[in-house]
């Protein structure tokens, strides 16, 4: 018996972890690979994060509306998700996912000028396409860039000049310029939507910005990225790039209630005023780290009386479904509303008072303040914003 | 820079000579093994290592104006080495983030000074009539630390050694010991190495691993040939303690390496060849299924004057698991999947000196390639040319010189880190 239990302890010491647990950041690609198989990244079902051509596109589909919205054969897109940023409504994609990979620093992204022979100053050469130096698998590969303005000599190609190696000489005059989030590789065209329309915010219908594809040169060979512009992040002096909480509620058992997301803009317990970049793009919610927050049942969600999601099993039983005042649902702003948790959903029928007389869970400070029971996970997400205050996120 | 530091090597040579290659043991890869008592079953012994050294740049192979991180993948940091112990001048990266990749320093950057490199401190206890034998290495490592002085102590080896079969080259070691694979760790202290620098290979293969060893040799007479094993499980491998901590395992299980050796000893000549192999969890990340896996080739030639030393190291690590990353310089954030191989082939030839006061001198000089990097960086490729010469005074007093030409020569941007750097060892 002894001996059975000592071998045990041998066995359990030499046990791995197994290739599912093991830290990983799942590219955009490996996103979409993983939602054509209908598998899962970090325990997630990857169809939730991005939509293989021919699937029904969530959010816009069964139980959020009455009937599905597919995704056109033949692309994927990134899913976008509803969610609240310092009280906005807003909406985010998810490009990445990082498990058990704790941080993300900015890395840099070299923008090639010279100066042209009709003398100074410096300008872009627009032929040429910038160069990193950091991809995956690396862990500390970044999607979060440092534009790095390089002036190469007058006269000399910028083909010479494809890999970082050149580019960091000391010799060579380099300044500082806007940082940029961008995920190499691209995997997707864009984000999901049914052929024919644009990309929208869910539940609200407002209109989301798209990513491009960029082209870029990775020690000498091609490559491209998705390119979702200079919002979404800020970082230390170090150049750590700082982390907020992705809050998304669920039920004391652990289920996901499929309500829109609170974003922070701090790190998890110290909300910081939201601020904006120079394109006015706010600067956080790219990089998440995702935490379950157990709603009380007592709390209680706006949704109109005819609402698909009413339907929802998961809803029942978990959280206050009361219907709104025709008043309040009369409201201009009532799309902005839906979906969002309110800890006295009586309020909900305060024409007077709403929506100021709403303790609204849309907020980090919020969100912190009202929910003991908070589960931070091992995944954190590359979440670039698409939509923030009812208008897509200025690139 | 080539140029700066030749003026320092040519004022050197007058007092570069002779000592016969310093093989402590006469043979093989056993690691240090004290000799014998005679008379007292107490021995003390040791050396202390005064240098004098100066790297060109900065002292460390980081540019500035590089802003990729972590700024430890993108260079080779054990470079600019200053001593035997492989400290290098510098390993401020300026800020940037580093992730562990990282050798211990002097902190002395750009500017040349007196080192006091190492005191040692030997006792071995040989029990009369015992088969056993107890041997401690103490060491003293005066340091400025960025932040003020400090002396390091360290027990460099603390073993127990059982040698069972009276009539057999059979020993059994436990404790902390000099690895077994390849053949660098012959010349881990400053006494017994050639030269001053380690080579740049040498970070894997000549760490003081914790665990235990078996040695085992058996002559072949008829062919002038002698064969030994050298197989040893411990905690973390072979690697310097900088990149993996020798002092418990975090996995749970032992590394295995070992290696295979052939001497063939004829008149005036020897040749020595070896194939050694690592396997197994990395010690620098917790999951047991996270796997080093590393080869080695050795080879040495002694005719007459003439010695020839060459190795090879080829090493692969999976990407750990999980964070964090615990190394003998700090907590990281993570291992990163790794690839490196290179080798070094050193060539000394021995001046026929042998007076009582001029005991030994000779030149040497060594050429080192490495490629290596982590995955998703660069992968660098860069070398060495060392060249240097030692004179040994009284049997006593070895007076060392060398130069370090570190050249980038491809994937790491160019960087002025070549090293002129001096040693004077007094042994006791």
């Amino acid at each position: 018996m002894r001996r059975a239990a000592l071998v045990a302890l041998l066995l359990a010491a030499c046990d791995s972890v197994p290739e599912s647990d093991r830290a990983r950041i799942w590219s955009a690609e490996d996103l979409a690979s993983a939602a054509r198989a209908g598998g899962t990244v970090a325990g997630i079902d990857a169809s939730t994060l991005v939509a293989p051509g021919g699937a029904p596109i969530p959010w816009l589909s069964p139980p959020h509306t009455s009937t599905a919205s597919l995704q056109p054969a033949g692309t994927d897109g990134l899913v976008v998700v509803p969610a609240w940023l310092d009280g906005q409504p807003s909406a985010y994609v998810v490009a990445e996912v990082w498990y058990r990979v704790p941080e993300a620093w900015r890395q840099p992204w070299y923008v090639l000028f010279q100066e042209p022979p009709t003398g100074p100053p410096a300008t872009r050469i627009q032929t040429a396409e910038p160069v990193i130096d950091v991809v995956p698998p690396s862990f500390f590969y970044s999607p979060f860039w440092q534009l790095i303005d390089v002036v190469i000599p007058p006269g000399a190609s910028p083909d010479a000049y494809r890999d970082a190696r050149t580019l960091v000489d000391p010799a060579l005059p380099h300044v500082e310029a806007n940082p940029l989030l961008a995920v190499v590789p691209p995997g997707v065209a864009g984000l999901a939507a049914p052929a024919g329309t644009a990309p929208v915010r869910p539940l609200s219908g407002d209109p989301v910005a798209s990513p491009r594809t960029t082209g870029l040169w990775v020690r000498g060979s091609h490559r491209s990225s998705l390119n979702f512009g200079s919002g979404g992040f800020s970082w230390r002096d170090d150049g750590r790039i700082v982390e907020v909480p992705l809050y998304r509620f669920i039920r004391f058992d652990g289920q996901a209630l499929l309500l829109p997301d609170v974003l922070g803009t701090g790190p998890e317990g110290q909300p910081a005023p939201l601020s904006f970049g120079a394109s006015g793009a706010p600067r956080a919610g790219a990089f998440t780290h995702l935490v379950l927050a157990a709603l009380p049942t007592s709390a209680g969600v706006f949704l109109p009386p005819d609402a698909p999601l009413r339907g929802a099993a998961v809803l029942a039983g978990a959280v206050q479904l009361p219907v709104p005042a025709p008043e309040i649902l009369a409201r201009a702003d009532a799309p902005q509303y839906v979906g969002r948790v309110a800890l006295n959903p009586a309020c909900f029928s305060d024409v007077a008072g709403f929506p100021g007389s709403c303790r609204w869970l849309d907020r980090q400070g919020a969100v912190e303040a009202a929910l003991g029971d908070r589960r931070p996970q091992e995944v954190r997400f590359t979440s670039p914003l698409v939509g923030y205050a009812g208008r897509p996120v200025p690139r | 820079m080539t140029r700066a530091l030749l003026p320092c090597l040519l004022a050197a040579l007058p007092v570069l000579a002779q000592p016969a290659v310093p093989e402590s043991e006469g043979s093989e890869p056993l690691g240090y093994t004290p000799p014998q008592a005679t008379r007292s079953p107490f021995r003390i012994s040791g050396y202390v290592d005064v240098g004098w050294a100066n790297a060109t740049g900065n002292g460390s192979s980081f540019v500035p104006g590089d802003t990729r991180v972590p700024a430890d993948y993108y260079v080779d940091p054990f470079a600019p080495a200053v001593n035997s112990r492989g400290d290098v001048a510098s390993i401020d990266s300026g800020g940037r983030f580093v992730n562990g990749f990282l050798p211990t320093t002097v902190g002395s950057g750009g500017n040349g000074t007196f080192l006091l490199n190492v005191a040692s401190l030997d006792l071995q206890v040989s029990p009369s009539g015992l088969p056993v034998l107890v041997f401690v290495r103490a060491q003293a490592l005066p340091r400025w630390n960025g932040n003020g002085s400090e002396t390091r102590f360290v027990l460099q080896q603390a073993f127990g050694r059982v040698s069972p079969v009276s009539s057999q080259e059979l020993s059994i070691s436990a404790g902390r010991f000099d690895s077994v694979f390849g053949i660098e760790y012959l010349e881990n202290e400053s006494n017994l190495r050639l030269g001053i620098t380690p080579s740049l290979i040498a970070r894997y293969s000549t760490g003081h691993p914790l665990g235990i060893k078996v040695f085992y040799r058996f002559q072949l007479p008829s062919i002038q040939s002698a064969i030994s094993i050298n197989a040893a499980a411990t905690n973390h491998g072979s690697q310097v303690e900088s990149l993996q901590v020798e002092t418990l395992s975090f996995t749970g299980v032992p590394v295995g390496s070992a290696r295979l050796g052939y001497e063939l000893s004829l008149l005036g000549t020897e040749l020595k060849l070896g194939i050694s192999g690592l396997y197994g969890p990395r010690n620098d990340q917790a999951d047991p299924g996270v796997i080093q896996k590393q080869l080695g080739f050795d080879a040495r030639v002694f005719v007459g004057p003439v010695s020839v030393w060459g190795e090879y190291v080829s090493l692969r690590e999976d990407p750990a698991s999980a964070p964090p990353k615990p190394t003998g310089t700090g907590i990281y954030t993570i291992a990163s999947g790794f690839k490196v191989h290179g080798f070094y082939l050193q060539l000394a030839y021995a001046l026929p000196v042998h007076d009582r006061v001029l005991s030994g001198a000779s030149v040497y000089g060594r050429y080192d390639r490495r490629k290596g990097g982590f995955d998703g960086t660069p992968q660098l490729l860069t070398s060495r040319w060392t060249v240097g010469g030692r004179i040994e005074l009284w049997s006593v007093l070895q007076l060392k010189a060398e130069v370090l030409f570190n050249r980038e020569n491809a994937g790491a941007p160019t960087v002025d880190n070549d090293v002129f750097t001096t040693s004077a060892v007094f042994s006791f």
